[in-house]
């Protein structure tokens, strides 16, 4: 993996300073600022999330089982029912807390806990199904327009095909490609989003509403969007971003325009591109509240997909595949949880630094070390 | 067996209760399984509350009189819905099955992201109405807005008045119906002759949607790579429209 922030560094404490203690648990920020009342609770996540994975590509059952392997890891997965469900409509991901919830009961005297799972709300709906709503954690409307492969604003034709379900002896478009769109048909512009917000906290009881954008129109786009107020943004800066200096200084620009914007306390997701371990906990600690690490799973995607797949294999076959990928990502995801514990007790202002005055001053970080 | 005049009939008060709890009540009506006639509920107090009667799977009967506001009937599955008055944007969004009838205007985006039922509007419907739709029909006996059925993916939009511009813009495979005169198609979009099977489906589909007229005044409007393909027919073996 990358290391795209390599110029910037970890501050640690002062020689004088006392210990300072075994680290308290992540306290992930409130997800849903209403303060929800939502009778399902969900499990303590990592600021850490996959938000643009193409499950199309796998097998369902190979989709499903890393879906909640990495759920189980605490990592946030974005995805539809109908993109890792089987034929019969099963999706083991989704239906998680219904599989051995008398078990949990029993041990743990209440239910178990759903799984994190975000809902990918784009502007046409194509694959998502009512059931997608519920115990849904976040709900993400996608203002953005989706590239396929080629880089046409379109969904490819196995996406399609996964998702939809119109009659397979007509497929759509003649089995091509179909254009995608920005915004919700259904909402006549950006000032009565605020409407479909309510729609999907009233579909979604207790789920937060979380909306991305691309960065390229960031401030009339965040000014319209936090207007209707949502409970987190998600910014998608790797259509942008090339240089790790120009991702963070997109970082901290935006939490402060957001902050400008009088919404200091709505969470701010970005999607970085290619990052490591350590990238994902400077970007945490310069103003993101999640960091989407798709990218960790480059090179294990292309071992899954040379990996046998097919009915023949058993489930737990799939779910042994999926533990190990799991496993293999534990250690980055520990990496990045080790860094923001190891800061905690630094003033904010005070975690990082840079011996590049280029990178200090864009990103405002104090100069280290001190000689005089 | 039930006689109608056992038929069950509940009164709901959307004003009085809210529509969390109206929604609530209609999904515990109970549905005998030999009745003759679905249960009727009938929605008083609708002044254009936003997000009512979203979600019902429950075979029921819904007369409502008054106005609704944005994502009525949303995801609605088997129920049969008569409503006089307008509805708000995104009407039938999501919409499963069952049917809906609204005497009166809808905004925008009525029927988006459909997939199957029939949702039928006696007034005119506002802009994109059909969008992103992957089944069922959608009946508008006045005139619609712009972009009609962008991105739609299958099933049937009748029009029995004028279209707004850009009609069909990105649709696949979906048919249009039109009576009126649209402002213009949608690049990749034409029109198509009527030919006597989609006279027949078109005509039945008018007498299922209570929409007076004959199938022949009727144009039909279609993606072009989809009219070509029909022509040709060689739709399965050069699919690729694009």
């Amino acid at each position: 993996m990358q290391e795209r922030l390599r110029k910037i560094r970890f501050v640690s404490p002062r020689a004088e300073t006392p210990w300072t203690g075994p680290p308290s648990p992540w306290r992930h920020p409130k997800l849903n600022q209403a303060d929800s009342t939502g009778d399902h609770k969900h499990r303590v996540i990592t600021p850490l999330f996959l938000h643009q994975t193409a499950w199309h590509q796998l097998d369902p059952h190979q989709a499903n089982a890393i879906a909640v392997a990495l759920c189980q890891a605490n990592v946030m997965v974005s995805v539809l029912r109908s993109e890792i469900s089987t034929s019969d409509n099963q999706s083991l991901f989704h239906d998680y807390p219904q599989v051995d919830t008398h078990q949990s009961i029993a041990e743990s005297g209440e239910p178990a806990a759903s799984l994190p799972r975000m809902v990918p709300y784009r502007a046409e709906r194509y694959g998502l199904t009512v059931e997608d709503f519920d115990q849904a954690s976040i709900i993400d409307v996608r203002l953005t327009t989706n590239r396929d492969e080629t880089g046409r604003f379109a969904y490819s034709a196995e996406q399609l095909a996964r998702w939809d379900v119109l009659n397979a002896q007509v497929p759509i478009a003649g089995g091509s490609w179909v254009p995608s769109a920005t915004f919700p048909p259904d909402v006549p512009n950006m000032e009565e989003l605020r409407n479909k917000f309510a729609q999907l906290r009233n579909l979604s009881p207790g789920a937060a509403i979380f909306v991305t954008l691309d960065p390229f129109h960031l401030k009339v786009d965040l000014e319209g969007v936090l207007a209707n107020n949502p409970d987190g943004i998600i910014i998608q800066f790797d259509s942008i971003a090339s240089e790790g200096l120009e991702l963070a200084t997109l970082v901290v620009k935006t939490r402060q325009l957001i902050n400008d914007l009088g919404h200091p306390s709505t969470p701010l997701w970005i999607v970085p591109g290619e990052i490591n371990a350590d990238d994902a906990a400077k970007l945490i600690t310069l103003g993101a509240s999640g960091v989407a690490i798709d990218s960790w799973f480059d090179h294990l995607w292309a071992e899954i997909q040379a990996a046998p797949s097919g009915s023949f294999l058993s489930q737990s076959h799939y779910a042994a595949q999926a533990n190990q990928l799991a496993s293999d990502i534990q250690w980055y995801i520990q990496r990045t949880m080790g860094l923001l514990h190891s800061t905690e007790h630094l003033p904010k202002k005070q975690r990082l630094t840079s011996l590049d005055p280029l990178w200090r001053n864009a990103l405002q970080l104090n100069e280290y070390p001190k000689v005089n | 067996m039930n006689l109608p005049s056992e038929l069950q009939r509940t009164r709901l008060s959307l004003d009085q209760l809210g529509t969390e709890e109206v929604m609530q009540r209609i999904r515990e009506i109970k549905v005998e399984e030999d009745a003759e006639k679905l249960p009727e509920v009938i929605i008083e107090g609708a002044t254009g509350q936003d997000h009512a009667l979203m979600r019902i799977s429950h075979p029921v009967q819904m007369i409502i009189e008054g106005a609704l506001g944005n994502y009525a009937f949303a995801f609605n599955e088997e129920t049969d819905v008569r409503m006089t008055g307008n509805v708000g944007h995104g009407t039938g969004d999501g919409m499963k099955s069952g049917a809906v009838r609204i005497r009166g205007n809808a905004g925008d985006g009525a029927g988006c992201s459909m997939t199957g039922g029939t949702l039928a509007i006696y007034g005119s419907a506002g802009d994109r109405c059909g969008a992103a739709m992957r089944g069922g029909g959608i009946f508008v006996r006045g005139n619609v807005g712009k972009e009609t059925g962008i991105g739609a993916l299958g099933g049937t939009i009748v029009i029995g008045g004028d279209a707004g511009p850009n009609l069909g813009d990105a649709a696949s495979n979906v048919t249009i119906f039109i009576r009126g005169r649209a402002e213009s198609l949608a690049t990749g979009v034409t029109e198509a002759p009527l030919r006597q099977r989609e006279q027949v489906r078109l005509g039945l589909l008018l007498i299922n949607a209570s929409i007076r007229g004959e199938a022949k005044d009727f144009r039909r409007i279609v993606p072009q790579a989809m009219l070509e393909a029909e022509q040709t027919k060689q739709g399965e073996l050069n699919p690729n429209w694009r």
